[in-house]
């Protein structure tokens, strides 16, 4: 099991949509709404791939300026 | 049990983003580390030259888990997504374990003894045969700060050459020699810090949001907060860093040097000169024009390879004569950029009620004309007095970890030393004196740069070559030309890897090297500051660090005494007794760094590092100790030259080596993409990473693929002088060239897609950096 928290950042104007779009998405989590423009998320995946990809995902949503990572654990 | 860990692991993972993005919290990590047995220690990023704190986590003596470092200033808790696989690069499957000696054609594994002996006697034997010009090193600016330092003084003070070079002269040459003609010192004057000061921010040929995604998270955070900060993005094509622009630059290859000219011509005709700052600090220079490109023409250097600058004082009536040539509408027809944003972007650079921070990359340093580029942006900055204070700053921006901390810093350049260059005999005698050599030991002529050394080892004139923690032979311009060249009879290629490559394919010996954490080590990152870290796991099989490989060499080669330290005044450690002997170069000569053991307990220090304190802003008074009261300004770089002024240079437009023509009617543009680094050896090794973008690809702008046939993901051709590569199409990707530029990506190792079959060994004649970013090709589809 692979776990992560990660900040995205998007315009202020599409924050509103990438929060939808995120809220999809099904292992994502959203936890907070920081500053009109960062939405505080944590991912789960069963391989470190399957994150990747859905981070990848998220950097492609119309809005989105970043995706940065903060805590990752990826197992023994 | 498994449920509640996994509770606590999405809390902590959630409570560390929370953190991070600004939120107050007691974090559970605590409850969490004790419940999963991880111990957490610290190091910089291994990847770019932001030099991000991350917290490295432990169990097993293995890495198991990264986080971005609350307490690290630089990214305060932040990772960009190459943080994924920071753990995962150490456990490739295919990770070199055991040294390698060719045998018959084959790789046969060997004992340390055994190939360490081959290296040395290799290296004696050619070096007592044809002297020291015919020995050399190719290194790095991912080397850490002694393994670069062991490295120089092996080369220079051991072999007695001076043929040691970084694959950084690929990556930011041109800045350094920008910043040594016009400051006199290398290195950015101001630091990220500017980021939070700044009101308007100019980035040149650089795509931060991808390459440097930490620093434009601070800087997008900065323009959101603040409605009134603006953006430029002068580019080639639009990136992602576009997407917080205001202003978009899209200029035809080259022609940076009119708009920058024009800039500085609309600020002189407007009156938005800081003239009490351009009167007591600023002088100016004009260096010769119509250089060489560094091209061989019949097999003859066209005067590249050995140019040298011999500039003359001018006045600032003659620079405003020089620049008003370049009038809007002169560098509009030129770059393609309508004259009245050129204009605009003029006055808002110098409008005296903003704070403008330049941030450049490779568009600017992998240039024919690039110190020219370089000069041309502190022209700018000198010219409206923006420098060196909270805000306002020119900023080049670095691509390896320790590109400054270990390749400009410690110098391991062919004609630089710890402090100064081979070539200045006061400089000479400083490093004898500190080495312990007898006076006369440094080989005073400069030895090969780096397409120099590819060009001497495919001569022959180069016997034995060392390359260290990079890959040369994926990394050279003109690849296919100097692999033949190194695949001839007679010479001895010995190659330190952590894993296979390009370059070890074609080495007579492999020698196995540990990563990152698997050994003690220290970065310097873009803006001065030096970071440590302590080895937290043991590196696979018989894997050993860079240093160690280094002083085994040097020993069998006769050179010991360089390094032989009483130790038990160093705690044991070779890593101290070499860092505090070369902080002794600096001490008092504007590159002051602390003692060894505070960097294992700091998140790092921003030389120089003067009486414990850390300088934030080099040249001000009340920011850098070196400038006295009352001096305001004192760029004490050029103190014995002009009295401590910051040069302008006269820098006209030239042409390109090579430009679109009937026969190759597009320009060739390469680079990275987010998800790799440089050539792929350690990001590629990540199979998660790998499938995210599994091959180089060429971006082209949708009209020119239709005018081509072309559709999305459709194979392609494309060709060069050089040779060609074949590749599927990417039309409204991520780049967005304009039109007639494509873009490839040169992370590929597969040989039919590698970038640099294509580009142009064309380097600028001052700084002998290459040109990776313009040259003519042709595309059609397969």
């Amino acid at each position: 099991m692979v776990v992560s928290g990660l900040i995205v950042y998007t315009k202020p104007e599409s924050l509103d949509y990438v929060k939808t779009k995120l809220d999809e998405m099904e292992n994502v989590e959203v936890h907070r709404v920081i500053e009109d423009h960062k939405i505080v998320i944590v991912i789960e995946a069963d391989t470190v791939d399957d994150e990747v990809e859905t981070s990848k995902r998220i950097s492609e949503i119309e809005g989105v300026l970043g995706v940065n990572l903060v805590y990752h654990h990826f197992g023994e | 049990m498994e449920l509640s860990r996994r509770n606590f692991l999405k809390a902590s993972a959630a409570l560390a983003a929370m953190s991070a993005a600004g939120v107050s919290i007691d974090t559970a990590d605590a409850r969490v580390s004790k419940l999963t047995g991880i111990t957490w220690t610290k190091a910089p990023c291994r990847f770019c030259g932001t030099g991000c704190g991350v917290l490295v986590g432990v169990k097993n003596g293995k890495v198991v888990a990264t986080k971005g470092d609350p307490y690290a200033p630089v990214n305060r808790g932040l990772n960009c997504i190459k943080g994924y696989f920071l753990a995962k690069i150490l456990y490739g499957k295919d990770r070199l374990t055991k040294p390698l000696i060719r045998k018959n054609g084959r790789f046969v594994e060997a004992s340390w003894d055994e190939a360490l002996d081959l290296v040395a006697s290799k290296f004696k034997e050619a070096l007592d045969k044809y002297g020291p010009t015919a020995v050399g090193m190719f290194g790095s600016g991912q080397w850490t700060i002694w393994e670069g330092y062991a490295a120089s003084k092996f080369v220079k003070a051991g072999m007695r050459s001076n043929n040691i070079d970084p694959n950084a002269r690929f990556c930011m040459a041109s800045a350094v020699a920008a910043f040594i003609r016009t400051f006199g010192k290398d290195e950015p004057m101001g630091c990220y810090d500017d980021i939070e000061y700044a009101d308007t921010f100019f980035t040149w040929g650089a795509n931060m949001a991808e390459m440097h995604p930490i620093l434009y998270s601070r800087l997008t955070d900065r323009k959101l907060k603040f409605k009134h900060v603006k953006h430029v993005d002068l580019c080639t094509q639009i990136t992602r860093t576009s997407a917080t622009a205001d202003i978009i630059i899209l200029f035809k290859p080259q022609t940076d040097l009119a708009i920058a000219n024009a800039m500085a011509n609309v600020i002189i005709r407007e009156g938005l000169v800081n003239e009490e700052f351009i009167s007591k600090h600023v002088a100016f220079l004009k260096g010769q024009h119509n250089l060489p490109y560094g091209l061989e023409i019949n097999g003859k250097n066209d005067g590249g390879a050995t140019f040298k600058d011999k500039p003359k004082k001018v006045s600032f009536d003659e620079y405003r004569r020089f620049v008003s040539a370049y009038t809007p509408s002169y560098a509009a027809r030129l770059s393609g950029v309508p004259a009245e944003k050129i204009v605009e972007i003029a006055r808002l650079f110098a409008d005296p009620n903003r704070k403008t921070v330049s941030f450049w990359t490779m568009g600017v340093n992998q240039h024919t004309r690039g110190v020219w580029m370089n000069h041309l942006i502190y022209n700018l900055h000198l010219l409206t007095g923006k420098i060196s204070e909270p805000g306002n700053g020119p900023f080049s921006l670095t691509g390896q970890p320790s590109a400054c901390g270990t390749a400009r810093e410690v110098g391991t350049f062919a004609h630089r030393l710890p402090i100064g260059v081979v070539m200045n005999p006061k400089h000479r005698a400083l490093a004898e004196k500190i080495w312990k050599l007898p006076p006369g030991t440094i080989n005073p002529k400069p030895g090969y740069h780096a397409i120099e050394m590819a060009r001497a080892f495919e001569r022959g004139d180069l016997k034995c070559l060392w390359v260290m923690c990079n890959n040369y032979f994926q990394a050279l311009p003109n690849v296919q030309r100097y692999r033949r060249g190194a695949e001839k009879e007679g010479r001895f290629l010995v190659v330190s890897e952590a894993y296979p490559t390009r370059t070890t394919e074609l080495a007579d010996v492999v020698l196995p090297t540990a990563m990152w954490v698997e050994k003690e080590g220290a970065y310097g990152n873009a803006e001065r500051r030096t970071q440590f870290w302590f080895k937290a796991v043991d590196p696979p099989g018989e894997a050993k660090s860079d240093l160690w490989q280094i002083i085994e060499v040097a020993k069998r080669m006769g050179y010991g005494h360089l390094f032989d330290y009483d130790l038990s005044k160093y705690d044991g450690k070779i890593e101290k007794a070499l860092w505090e002997e070369y902080r002794q170069f600096g001490i008092g000569r504007g590159k002051d760094l602390a003692p060894f053991d505070v960097y294992h307990k700091v998140r790092g220090l921003r030389w120089p590092v003067v009486d414990g304190k850390e300088t934030l802003w080099r040249y001000r008074e009340g920011y850098d100790p070196y400038v006295k009261k009352g001096q305001e300004i004192f760029f004490y770089g050029n103190k014995d030259k002009n009295g401590g002024k910051a040069n302008i240079w006269l820098c006209p437009y030239e042409p390109p080596a090579e430009q679109p023509d009937d026969e190759y009617p597009f320009w060739l543009c390469t680079g990275r993409v987010l998800e790799h680094w440089h050539s792929g050896t350690m990001t590629q090794r990540v199979p998660e990473l790998h499938r995210a973008v599994p091959e180089a690809f060429v971006s082209i702008h949708p009209d020119d693929a239709r005018a081509l046939g072309i559709k999305n993901g459709d194979r392609v051709r494309v060709k060069t002088r050089r040779g060609e590569i074949i590749v599927r199409a990417e039309i409204e990707g991520r780049n967005k060239p304009q039109r007639g530029l494509v873009f490839v990506p040169w992370f590929d190792e597969e040989p039919s897609r590698m970038a640099n079959n294509l580009t142009l060994d064309a380097y600028d004649p001052i700084s002998k950096q290459a040109d990776f970013k313009k040259c003519a090709c042709r595309i059609e589809k397969v």
